[in-house]
């Protein structure tokens, strides 16, 4: 019983063995990316983020919320809400910010959100990526 | 030689599967928010800096100063944490799209690598996705901080093609609730570019407090702005579900504003398209995860079938046996006659069976029959004393008949042939009678339908653990099995040890086939089909040597179990056959499928059960649920023992049955099984069988137990019965194979 002795029956299952051995070996690799691979998060926007990309106003729904760098330096990203050129609400300019980073003080009513930094030391990490970096092309709209 | 690659492949495929089980482990039990997390979560006191203890709700903690951001007046971010979850997102986004107002979600990465749809439906709605964590781990626990926000990000990588830079950190609330541990993992976070998103208004509808609870909640104070935090998972969400569209309406009759949070204070959007490599790793992590939800709700159900086949056929085993003592007592079958006294032929093959011939044959002749009976000793060519052993006793009645080594089949086929009888009791060269075996054998030929008798074996040997639990085995297998068996009226086997034949039926069978490694099984199968019965006399004993080494229990167990197959396999017709042959087809060979060849296969997974549940889930319900298998096992056991007027002290080795035996029964039948498939012959072939055994260890021990009687028990335990084990005629019978 169950013998083959032509040996073919043997031969084929040794493929289907080879090939599942295959299958496994891959699944391990893919849970072995999935578990442990994949590239450390990269610095976001928030240390390293170009001016004029956070400068959309929000009212401005269903345009591209990405504009041309603006002449600014590096600005403190921080301060970047403050910069923008404020929308429908009530306070908009909110240059103070910018301009004197001291006196953006947390306020509640304030109308802008507000930086509390009271020291106006850009942070460290802003310094460290003066270069461009791919800016954000949120592809998305916004949705206000 | 039996093949051997197919164990790799067992090992990758369990491999495989142990990997699955631990992310699913790893993954398992993600809650969300409750109010262990929350409390413990808030030890340690405040410690964060005054500027993030009295400010906005987002922190941007990269600078050496962090900086805090408020949302502007009348505007509100509505927030949803733990999500996705396939109940309460959809109903959550429903909402959201009746009142077109954007929220943001708190994704936590196993739930979204669990649910791609859900995150994807979020973001085509206009929401901004959030990380949670991979695990809704609390972030201040250390060490598994980047692991899980990485992992966080590939989940959403692999699921949307998105990355975030915002995270809100489980067991948050609002910032003045911020402790000090709590801030430096907020530190670490930030470090990595996240910007950290807390609450302004924490509506505690995780706590389940009350629909309007939660509404009262979630309104600012004056017009102030507000990022609310909710939760669309770990739990039922019904009244956030409801309370939504209060917030809602009265926060839009306030003229407020809705926005995501990132929206809220004019900042890009948090989630950016992700990298290549991200997606790629995002899409490994995916699969992988939700192969591994796939590969515990397979384990789930396979243990549900496993518990369901197993209970069923305890059950039904003990019914069965119940019903066949109940039919022994019956006053027709308790007084048989006694004077039914046919002449009786034993016939006994032997191959190199020096060590326990002489006992064998002694305890045959000491039989208490009063009809004539000889002993044929049939000597398959041994190279060791067996036949000048047999010479050498010069006992009366026995005759010894010699042949050139052909196998056990032809060694009994011959030895039937010159038989001078009609009943004939094949015995193996290994066992050793009582006194009364060959009577109670006998006895049942009086009913001229009945072809065949089993007699029931005993082991021997039954120190150490090994051969207790053979014992408590052959003690269930014969009384609980084979009076099942019995009862149905359909015998896989009488077994080589103990067994009479009718002439009659032996040769409308066919006589012995070496087709097969089991060609006791193969024969009673064949038997079966005739239209013979076949019938089991549980006390007639016959002592048998059990092997003492894992090597050599193996090595017969792997004989039985591929020569049953092979049994099946010859006889698969008899399925859809008529009349005594559809009995053995219908009844005796599904039940071996179930449980000799299926059950075995899924054996497996009760051992990985057990791990994954010790180690993941409740260990006191895994050890509630193992406690209750081994009990429920016991008592069948004891049952079984009852039956057989047998001590219950061993059943203290049970329980430990499930460790090393359970295994290598199981993985015999997988060795068997490919060892079928793969259709090996040449394998088979013995190369060298003298240098096998003679390392054997002598370790057999004669029958001690006091059923054994007179002169015949003190000639058993003065009998050395060392020798090799049961399975030479294994050997034997593959040599010419």
């Amino acid at each position: 019983m169950f013998t083959d002795l032509s040996g073919r029956r043997l031969r084929r299952m040794r493929r289907l063995g080879v090939g599942a051995g295959v299958a496994l070996l891959a699944c391990l690799i893919v849970m072995a990316v999935g578990l442990l691979g994949g590239p450390r998060v990269p610095v976001l926007p928030w240390s390293s983020g170009k001016a004029g990309t956070f400068s959309d106003p929000p009212g401005a729904a269903g345009k591209a919320r990405s504009s041309p760098a603006s002449p600014a330096p590096a600005p403190l990203p921080g301060r970047d809400p403050a910069s923008s050129p404020n929308p429908p609400s009530p306070a908009p300019s909110a240059g103070p910010a910018r301009s004197s980073p001291g006196s953006a003080s947390p306020s509640a009513g304030s109308p802008a959100p507000v930086v509390t930094n009271r020291a106006g030391k850009a942070p460290r990490g802003l310094n460290r990526t003066p270069q461009p970096k791919r800016t954000p092309q949120p592809k998305h709209t916004h949705a206000a | 030689m039996a093949p051997r690659g197919h164990w790799f492949l067992v090992g990758l495929v369990l491999l495989v599967f142990a990997l699955g089980l631990l992310v699913e482990g790893y993954s398992h039990g993600v809650l969300g928010e409750n109010s262990s997390g929350v409390a413990q979560a808030q030890t340690g006191g405040p410690g964060a800096p005054r500027a993030v203890l009295h400010g906005g709700p987002v922190i941007n903690a990269t600078g050496a100063r962090p900086l805090t951001y408020r949302m502007q007046r009348r505007t509100v971010a509505l927030t949803f944490d733990d999500g996705p979850d396939p109940v309460w997102t959809p109903r959550i986004l429903a909402i959201l799209r009746r009142y077109h107002v954007p929220a943001t979600f708190f994704a936590v990465g196993t739930h979204a690598a669990s649910y791609p749809g859900l995150i994807r439906q979020e973001l085509a709605d206009g929401a901004e996705i959030g990380s949670h964590t991979y695990t809704h781990l609390d972030l201040a626990g250390g060490w598994q901080e980047q692991l899980q926000l990485t992992l966080t990000q590939n989940a959403l990588a692999g699921v949307a093609g998105v990355r975030t830079s915002l995270l809100r950190p489980p067991y948050s609330s609002t910032p003045d609730a911020v402790t000090a541990v709590q801030w430096h993992a907020y530190r670490q976070a930030a470090a990595d570019g996240y910007l950290i998103a807390l609450a302004s208004l924490d509506t505690r509808d995780w706590a389940r407090p009350g629909v309007d609870k939660i509404a009262a909640a979630a309104m600012p104070a004056a017009n102030r702005g507000a990022i609310v935090m909710m939760h669309d998972s770990g739990g039922n969400r019904s009244e956030t579900v409801r309370a939504l569209p209060q917030i809602i309406t009265r926060l839009k009759a306030r003229g407020y504003r809705f926005t995501t949070v990132t929206g809220a204070l004019g900042l890009p959007r948090a989630d950016m398209p992700a990298s290549t490599g991200q997606r790629v790793a995002g899409l490994a992590l995916v699969i992988t995860q939700q192969a591994a939800d796939h590969a515990v709700s397979l384990l789930a159900i396979m243990l549900v079938a496993a518990t369901v086949l197993t209970v069923t056929r305890a059950l039904l085993l003990v019914a069965f046996a119940r019903a066949h003592r109940r039919r022994l007592t019956q006053p027709e079958r308790s007084m048989p006659s006694w004077r039914y006294l046919p002449g009786v032929s034993i016939v006994v093959p032997a191959y190199n069976e020096q060590a326990g011939i002489a006992a064998t044959v002694t305890s045959l002749l000491a039989s208490e029959y009063n009809g004539d009976f000889e002993v044929v000793v049939v000597d398959d060519g041994s190279t060791d004393a067996t036949a000048a052993i047999v010479t050498h006793l010069g006992l009366p009645g026995v005759r010894l008949i010699r042949q050139a080594n052909g196998g056990k089949p032809a060694a009994l086929n011959h030895g039937i042939a010159v038989a001078r009888h009609d009943i004939l009791v094949l015995v193996d060269g290994d066992t050793v009678f009582q006194t009364d075996t060959l009577a109670r054998l006998v006895n049942r030929m009086q009913d001229p339908a009945i072809g065949a008798v089993s007699g029931n074996t005993k082991v021997g040997n039954r120190t150490g653990i090994l051969g207790r639990w053979q014992h408590l085995e052959y003690v269930m297998g014969f009384n609980l099995d084979r009076r099942m068996y019995d009862m149905i009226r359909a015998m896989p086997t009488v077994p080589g040890a103990v067994g009479a034949f009718r002439r009659r039926a032996l040769a409308a069978a066919g006589w012995l086939s070496g087709d097969t490694l089991a060609e006791d099984t193969d024969l009673t199968m064949a038997i079966c089909r005739t239209g013979w019965e076949v019938t089991y006399e549980q006390t007639a004993i016959a002592w048998t040597e059990a092997p003492a080494s894992l090597r050599q229990l193996w090595r017969q167990r792997y004989r039985w179990c591929y020569g049953t197959m092979q049994s099946m396999w010859k006889h698969r017709r008899a399925i859809i056959e008529h009349g005594a042959s559809g009995r053995l087809g219908r009844r005796c060979l599904t039940y071996l499928m179930f449980f000799h060849v299926l059950l075995p296969l899924f054996a497996p997974i009760v051992d990985i059960a057990l791990i994954y549940s010790l180690l993941f889930l409740n260990p006191l319900r895994a050890a509630e649920f193992w406690t209750g298998f081994a009990c429920l096992q016991a008592l069948i056991c004891a049952y079984a023992l009852r039956l057989d007027r047998e001590r219950l002290t061993p059943l203290w080795a049970l329980p430990l049955q499930q460790v090393v035996y359970r295994q290598l029964l199981y993985l015999v039948t997988v060795q068997s099984l490919i060892t079928a498939l793969l259709g090996s012959h040449q394998r088979w072939q013995p190369i060298h069988r003298a240098g096998t055994f003679t390392d054997h260890d002598p370790t057999g021990t004669a029958p001690r137990d006091p059923v054994i009687t007179g002169a015949s028990a003190a000639e058993h335990a003065s009998t050395p019965r060392d020798g090799p084990p049961p399975e030479r005629n294994a050997a034997n019978t593959a040599s010419v194979w």
